[in-house]
């Protein structure tokens, strides 16, 4: 199968390769494509690097319990819920490839540029003054580049040549692959790792099927303000995100090789985070999410004959928005997002459905509750809905769905469209006629089962979005 | 499912009562001969009466004299309506036609005495001559049946070919049947002295059997009530099957309205009775007798059982419902006993009609062999061997059959 | 042909019935004549208690089982076994009122015990139709508590 080989850079690149692990649980369909994320970001002990990796972790995990037939036989991917492959570079390569360790710097930009080596009178020297601030020079590399494109030009560069991932990335990298880049334009990691690296993928002569892969790319533009930074004590100052980013698209307007460009941002800045470097515990956002979907709509368009410029808009200028004032082109995104948390809810009840005709047909029974493989689809489905809820609650909120606690009625969980399905009941009846319509046992894998028919079962209803 | 209903169903059809699989009757006990016709009187569709007014009826016509002949006659002639009465010649032709009222007053005032002789071949002749029998009509002979024809220059050959005559004229009408009624009554001397206080004169009825059955009912309740009834005697019957039901048994139980009964339990009883009811309405009166009944009446049980007739009841009515209509039941009990061998036995019954049933008084009165003799009957003997000799009676003697099972 | 003995266990013999009656003719004659009606009806009784019960064990499994609401628990097939006797019993009362008759003063209480013991077959049935439907490979919706084995 073809792979997307995803470059996160950047915390921001973080936040929306989440979206897209997110996404893809939902069933979001990637036209074929396994996605391969590589994670470019200097910032070790970024918590969300972390919950990134463990994200990633698990919905492996789920989808390789989803895809076990038992003995040597595997099965074709779900239908629905976890129907993308997602690969991490190392497993492609069954090698130790982590891209953050052969990135990670433990020195500060003035060490790794060796200033201390330079003598005043160096002309160098001057220069380096006239680029860099003292704190500049003073800042630590392994908490990334702090909205500061101009030291990540730098050190950036010289970490992708010779990278043992980039390594990886040309040995796997095949044709029919696709690349997709996400990065932040208001950041420092992002803003200068996007441009490098494209560059570096375009001029690889010595590996066409690098060279001529069809790149996409999202560039994510200011969509939330920090803290105050002399009240935080932090070196990042947001106020100052827009003239980066127009420099930064000044920039990109001249140089930016991608067939495929996206933008993503918000027109004024609602969400207001901490500004803590080292934590970096911003919710996700509504602009993740968008830019995260922008993947998922590079995959299915073709070569264009020249660069395109991609962006995507709401209906309207509201502060938690819904199907009506997302707009169409969001429906597919809404349904996805819906047919997840009302699997949520089935996951809640099904194991105290003790007479589930599933239970004697399927064997999804107590001990299938209580195994591995439904524990850690649950935890992940939790996940997701911990995400929802972040991307609801915040800023600019995305927030279609209606909070439905259990034994509730069912038909108003999306707003502004009535389900057929008044509560469980009617997902659950889908789920046993899907199962009675497929063969008797086919493959005994039942995590599958549950997933197959629970996704047919809910789709029943949801389709009419 | 469709399995259990047949096992329930199978179990129940394949429970056998006739377990000997008589041929007669189903495995489960149904009777499988057809039903047969039974023996209905019938209404006549036109009646005839005809009187014979020879000199040895004289007794019996005095003018303006009361005899128990006159009383009756006229109360079975005017119980049919409006049925002219005719009165025969001495050629035995119809001498004259009378309305009822027109006769009565003829027959009070002595109108009808006479010098007669009585020519009954010839009486016969007109009366059969003029009958449309198969189309139900019947005819009424009312006369002392004396055949005496002394006018005639060779009376004694006559006489002696009087049967053949009888039999030669009765056999010219096949399916024709004879009923002769035996009345008595007072006979008056030309002085009107009672010189024989029961002096026999006979109805004759001629018809087919079944209307025949019905006037023969009607006249012998008239002279019964009376007290003037004695006898009668019947020839040319087809008397078919006997029609029959069943009372409660004893010890069994009906199956269903079948001639079968089941759970005959010979740990409760070792017999089991059968009460079998006959309907005698329509037959001979004779046969309404216990004795004669019993001994006409042939049972016997053909897988080895033993079976008896028990007691009879007879029930006789001939004012059914305070009417005029007659009905005469027995209910007959058949009692089976020592069903050893087998679960189960089929009793056969059949009832016999036998011809010549009558008393010995009737015997000797119509062999009498004086003509002068008032308390006799000359030559009617004869005259009911010449009938018998052309018609006899027939029934049907294929047996009946009842199933008696232990198996319930 | 009748199916009397369906429901010996539950009524008097036909000795017993009739003795009753024995020292009144007329009145056995009607006896006996109500009886053979009975036996001559109890096959429409068992085709009825034969008809409800499989139509109802199949209405259960599969249509009321394509309505949503968790019909397939347990309750719901008990509830439907409760439906099916009280059917019964009502559709032999009236079988029974509409095809046998008689002015015996008896005859309803016979009828009663009849659709009693009607209703029993009807509830075996349905137990009996419903253990097989939940060990064929006929697709239901229902939940199949009466599997054996795995």
């Amino acid at each position: 199968m073809a792979k997307v080989f995803v470059f996160c850079i950047g915390g921001t690149g973080l936040r929306v390769m989440k979206s897209v692990v997110m996404l893809a649980a939902s069933g979001m369909k990637t036209h074929g494509y396994d996605i391969v994320p590589v994670i470019l970001d200097p910032h070790v002990d970024l918590e969300e690097n972390t919950v990134l990796t463990t994200t990633i972790g698990d919905y492996i995990k789920v989808y390789n319990n989803a895809t076990s037939g038992g003995s040597a036989q595997q099965l074709n991917a779900p239908e629905g819920f976890f129907n993308t492959r997602i690969i991490r570079l190392e497993d492609l390569d069954n090698e130790q490839n982590s891209t953050s360790a052969s990135m990670a710097e433990k020195k500060s930009f003035g060490q790794y540029l060796n200033v201390g080596a330079l003598s005043n009178e160096d002309v160098n020297h001057y220069l380096i003054q006239t680029l860099y601030s003292k704190d500049n020079l003073k800042n630590s590399l392994s908490v990334g580049f702090k909205g500061n494109p101009n030291v990540g030009t730098v050190v950036l560069n010289e970490m992708i040549s010779g990278a043992d991932w980039y390594d990886a990335f040309q040995r796997h990298c095949e044709k029919g692959d696709r690349v997709f880049i996400i990065s932040s334009i208001f950041g420092g990691t992002g803003a200068s790792g996007y441009p490098l690296l494209e560059k570096k993928i375009k001029e690889d002569v010595a590996h066409p099927q690098v060279q001529n892969a069809l790149m996409g790319a999202v560039t994510v533009l200011p969509y939330f303000s920090l803290e105050d930074p002399t009240t935080s004590g932090s070196d990042i100052d947001s106020s100052n995100f827009y003239t980066k980013t127009k420099a930064a698209l000044t920039y990109y307007e001249k140089s930016v090789k991608s067939d495929y460009l996206y933008y993503a941002g918000e027109q004024s800045l609602k969400a207001q985070y901490k500004n803590n470097e080292k934590e970096q515990k911003d919710k996700a956002h509504l602009v993740e999410l968008v830019a995260a979907s922008a993947l998922f709509d590079f995959l299915e368009r073709p070569a264009p004959n020249s660069p395109q410029a991609m962006t995507r808009a709401i209906r309207e200028n509201v502060d938690a928005l819904d199907l009506n004032t997302l707009g169409d082109g969001y429906k597919d995104i809404v349904k996805n997002v819906a047919n997840m948390m009302i699997f949520d809810l089935l996951l809640d009840i099904l194991p105290d459905e003790l007479q589930f005709p599933l239970k004697k047909t399927r064997g999804l029974n107590k001990d299938f509750y209580l195994d591995q493989p439904f524990g850690s689809l649950n935890a992940f489905v939790k996940q997701f809905r911990k995400w929802y809820a972040e991307l609801s609650e915040n800023q600019r909120g995305f927030a279609p769905l209606n909070r439905v606690s259990k034994g509730e009625k069912l038909t108003p969980i999306i707003k502004t469209i009535s389900l057929k399905a008044k509560n469980e009941s009617y997902y659950l009846l889908k789920m046993i006629e899907a199962s009675n319509k497929e063969a008797k046992n086919e493959h005994g894998n039942k995590l599958r089962y549950l997933l197959d028919f629970a996704y047919n079962g809910i789709t029943n209803y949801t389709d009419r979005i | 499912m469709a399995a259990i209903a047949t096992a329930i169903i199978f179990a129940s059809c394949t429970k056998v009562i006739n377990t000997v699989n008589d041929p007669h009757f189903d495995k489960k006990g149904f009777a499988l001969d057809s039903l047969r016709a039974s023996f209905q009187a019938q209404a006549p569709s036109a009646l005839g009466f005809y009187v014979e007014v020879s000199g040895s009826m004289n007794g019996f016509f005095r003018s303006n004299q009361d005899t128990r002949f006159k009383k009756d006659v006229w109360s079975i002639v005017s119980n049919f309506g409006e049925n002219d009465v005719a009165v025969l010649s001495n050629e035995g032709t119809v001498a004259g036609k009378y309305a009822v009222q027109d006769f009565r007053s003829r027959m009070n005032r002595g109108a009808f005495v006479s010098n007669q002789e009585t020519m009954v071949p010839k009486m016969v002749n007109t009366i059969l001559q003029n009958l449309d029998y198969d189309n139900g009509q019947c005819a009424v002979l009312i006369s002392d049946m004396k055949y005496s024809p002394e006018r005639q220059r060779d009376v004694k050959v006559l006489l002696s070919q009087y049967q053949d005559d009888i039999r030669n004229e009765i056999g010219k009408y096949p399916g024709l049947a004879v009923c002769m009624i035996m009345a008595t009554s007072d006979y008056l001397s030309a002085s009107n002295k009672v010189i024989a206080e029961d002096s026999p004169y006979y109805f004759v009825i001629f018809g087919k059997d079944n209307n025949v059955a019905f006037m023969r009912n009607c006249i012998a309740t008239l002279l019964e009530d009376n007290g003037n009834f004695r006898e009668s005697i019947e020839m040319g019957f087809d008397y078919e099957s006997p029609a029959y039901s069943f009372g409660i048994p004893k010890n069994a139980l009906q199956f269903f309205n079948e001639p079968t009964f089941i759970g005959y339990n010979t740990d409760f009883s070792d017999t089991c009775v059968v009460n079998l009811k006959l309907d005698l309405t329509n037959y001979r009166w004779k046969i309404a007798d216990e004795d004669i009944l019993r001994k006409n009446l042939a049972v016997k049980a053909c897988y080895g059982s033993k079976v008896s007739v028990g007691d009879i009841n007879l029930d006789v009515t001939n004012h059914f419902n305070q009417g005029f209509e007659r009905k005469a039941s027995a209910v007959v009990e058949l009692k089976v006993y020592d069903m050893f061998a087998t679960d189960s036995d089929v009793i056969e019954w059949t009832l016999n009609h036998p011809d010549q049933l009558i008393s010995n008084d009737f015997s000797q009165i119509i062999s009498c062999p004086n003509e002068s003799d008032l308390t006799g009957s000359f030559s009617v003997d004869r005259f009911i061997g010449g009938v018998f000799n052309a018609i006899q009676n027939v029934w049907d003697k294929m047996p009946n059959r009842i199933l008696v099972s232990k198996k319930d | 042909m009748g199916l009397l003995d369906l429901y010996k266990w539950g009524l008097p013999s036909q000795a017993e019935h009739l003795n009753r009656y024995r020292d009144n003719e007329p009145l056995y004659n009607m006896a006996r004549s109500f009886w053979n009606s009975l036996d001559s009806a109890s096959i429409y009784f068992m085709i009825a208690f034969l008809a409800i019960g499989l139509a109802i064990v199949c209405f259960y499994y599969y249509g009321y089982n394509k309505w949503p609401g968790r019909k397939y628990k347990i309750q719901h097939w008990a509830l439907w076994l409760g439906i099916t006797a009280a059917l019964t019993v009502a559709a032999t009362l009236i079988l029974g009122a509409a095809i046998v008759s008689s002015n015996l003063q008896e005859k309803f209480g016979f009828l009663l015990r009849i659709s009693l013991i009607n209703s029993v077959y009807s509830i075996l049935v349905y137990f009996i139709a419903s253990l097989i439907i939940c060990n064929i490979p006929v697709p239901t919706n229902a939940y199949r508590f009466l599997k054996i084995g795995k």
